[in-house]
């Protein structure tokens, strides 16, 4: 290749327009020392440092100074003595200078390109290195920062996951034990129901025997010494039922329960209802199991020790014929 | 002006903080708008800056006069790395296309492009309009977009050989240009 085709390549060379194999031509050519290849890359690139002046200039942002020199301060710059030097003018490279001049300058040509080359590779790599080693720094940081966050996410869904789980199972409690509390009431609400549903049938039912044209008013006579009370019982002999009153009959102790017997002549007392007296003495109780053909000539009280007994075993408080 | 720019990078190598900060001052706007009009964003071209002004802080000692004068200095430093980013995220966007193509109509995507671009875009006015508008269009693909002559030829639909031809034409005019107002300055 000749010398102008040379320099036709190191102009592109200069605007890093040269690519492919010329590149790799040109750069072991440039290695290989060609002064003039040399002189016309700096020629060119001087050249066209002045397209840049052509641009209508814009001020960098506000505070960029202030970077640039914070970054500097991080650096300090301390030259070796006599490592700077302002090269003298360029000096006329052609014919007048000998052939050992040449060479020389050749030489040390390919030394400086060389060692230009490798600098600038040296400084980008390091450059390079030292983005991409703050990148992952950054990229850690950022990592760790969102490790942390999560963490604390996690942690804070958790407590208000155990706390809700923890109210809500108090909560469970309470409800089943309101529920508990609300089957039983309504039990008891049930039992009042069908209690007075069968007070109410026992009281029209006797409401109606009593209301009946039969009816015979008993009056029981106090047998018992001390005792001040009352007592009738409303009988109607076809029906077989009755209701006795009482007012003044002391409490019963313990076990003990009235008894009211039905007599019939010379027969043994019936049982015909069991009951105990209020703080008053007052009572009512029903007329009931009188045996269908037996004509009751009267009635008595006693204080028996225990319910169900067959046979008057007791005191007798009042009496009453029929 | 160039001499005192060159006194400030002596002043840097010796571990002046002065001196960088009014080099700084001088000479940022002008990498900051060509990182720009590379980059086409402000958070881009502010990072790229600082890097920039660090390789400056700590390549002030290394700095010659053949390195090119002080500001030619601090652009080749600002291209090369801006052209470094603008291609690294082209060969990315490249990828995202190739998933946009299969959603998008070739009209549809070319209409964005095209309308995305103009917007972005910074004016350059002076040597730039010095060339006619073919060597304007390789030289600002190639200058300030960061494409290869490879990438030119297949986007321009023009042969290699073309590329070069109206690159070179267009480089020896602003050479020329450069020369004329070194020659009026001086």
């Amino acid at each position: 290749m000749d010398q102008e085709k040379w320099l036709e390549l190191a102009e592109l060379y200069a605007i890093d327009a040269l690519d492919g194999q010329e590149l790799k031509d040109f750069e072991v050519h440039l290695a290989a020392g060609d002064n003039l290849c040399k002189e016309r890359i700096q020629e060119v690139r001087e050249s066209l440092s002045v397209l840049p002046q052509s641009l209508s200039l814009i001020a960098p942002p506000v505070g960029l100074e202030t970077k640039v020199m914070a970054q500097i301060e991080a650096h300090p710059n301390v030259a070796p003595q006599g490592a700077f030097e302002i090269a003298p003018p360029k000096p006329s490279l052609g014919w007048v200078f000998g052939l050992g001049f040449g060479v020389l300058a050749l030489a040390a040509g390919a030394v400086f390109i060389l060692n230009q080359n490798n600098e600038q590779k040296l400084n980008d790599v390091g450059m390079q290195l030292k983005e991409a080693k703050q990148q992952v720094v950054t990229l850690q940081d950022e990592l760790q920062q969102a490790k942390s966050a999560n963490q604390e996410v996690k942690s804070e869904f958790e407590a208000q996951l155990k706390q809700f789980r923890e109210a809500s199972k108090s909560e469970l409690l309470t409800l089943q034990q309101s529920l508990k509390d609300m089957d039983a009431q309504k039990i008891k609400m049930q039992k009042m129901e069908e209690e007075m549903k069968s007070g109410w049938a026992e009281k029209n039912n006797m409401m109606k025997v009593l209301s009946s044209p039969g009816v015979k008013k008993v009056s029981m006579d106090v047998l018992m010494e001390g005792v001040d009370a009352k007592a009738q019982v409303y009988w109607h002999p076809g029906m077989k039922q009755g209701m006795m009153m009482s007012t003044g009959l002391p409490e019963v102790e313990g076990t003990e329960i009235y008894e009211l017997w039905a007599i019939a002549g010379e027969n043994a007392p019936v049982p015909v209802g069991s009951f105990t007296v209020d703080k008053d003495g007052m009572a009512y109780v029903n007329v009931e199991n009188v045996p269908s053909d037996m004509i009751i000539d009267t009635f008595a009280v006693t204080l028996e020790p225990t319910s169900g007994l067959q046979a008057p075993s007791g005191p007798m408080y009042l009496a009453g014929s029929a | 002006m160039e001499h005192d720019s060159i006194a400030l990078i002596k002043e840097m190598a010796n571990g002046s903080r002065e001196a960088f900060r009014q080099f700084y001052q001088k000479h940022a706007s002008l990498a900051y708008t060509f990182a720009m009009r590379i980059l086409q964003s402000p958070s881009d071209s502010e990072d790229l800056l600082q890097e920039v002004f660090m390789q400056v802080w700590r390549q002030a000692s290394r700095y010659s006069k053949e390195r090119g004068n002080p500001e030619a200095w601090l652009i080749t430093i600002t291209r090369s790395r801006a052209i470094d980013k603008v291609r690294s995220k082209r060969r990315a966007d490249k990828g995202v296309q190739k998933v946009e193509d299969h959603v998008k109509t070739a009209t549809e995507a070319s209409e964005s492009s095209v309308a995305s671009k103009s917007l972005a875009k910074l004016t350059v006015s002076g040597a730039l309009t010095e060339l006619n508008a073919e060597q304007k269009e390789v030289v600002e693909l190639a200058y300030f977009d960061g494409y290869t002559q490879t990438e030119i030829s297949e986007k321009l639909g023009i042969p290699l050989g073309t590329v070069k031809t109206r690159v070179r034409s267009a480089l020896k005019k602003l050479r020329g240009v450069l020369t004329t107002k070194e020659s009026e300055t001086n």
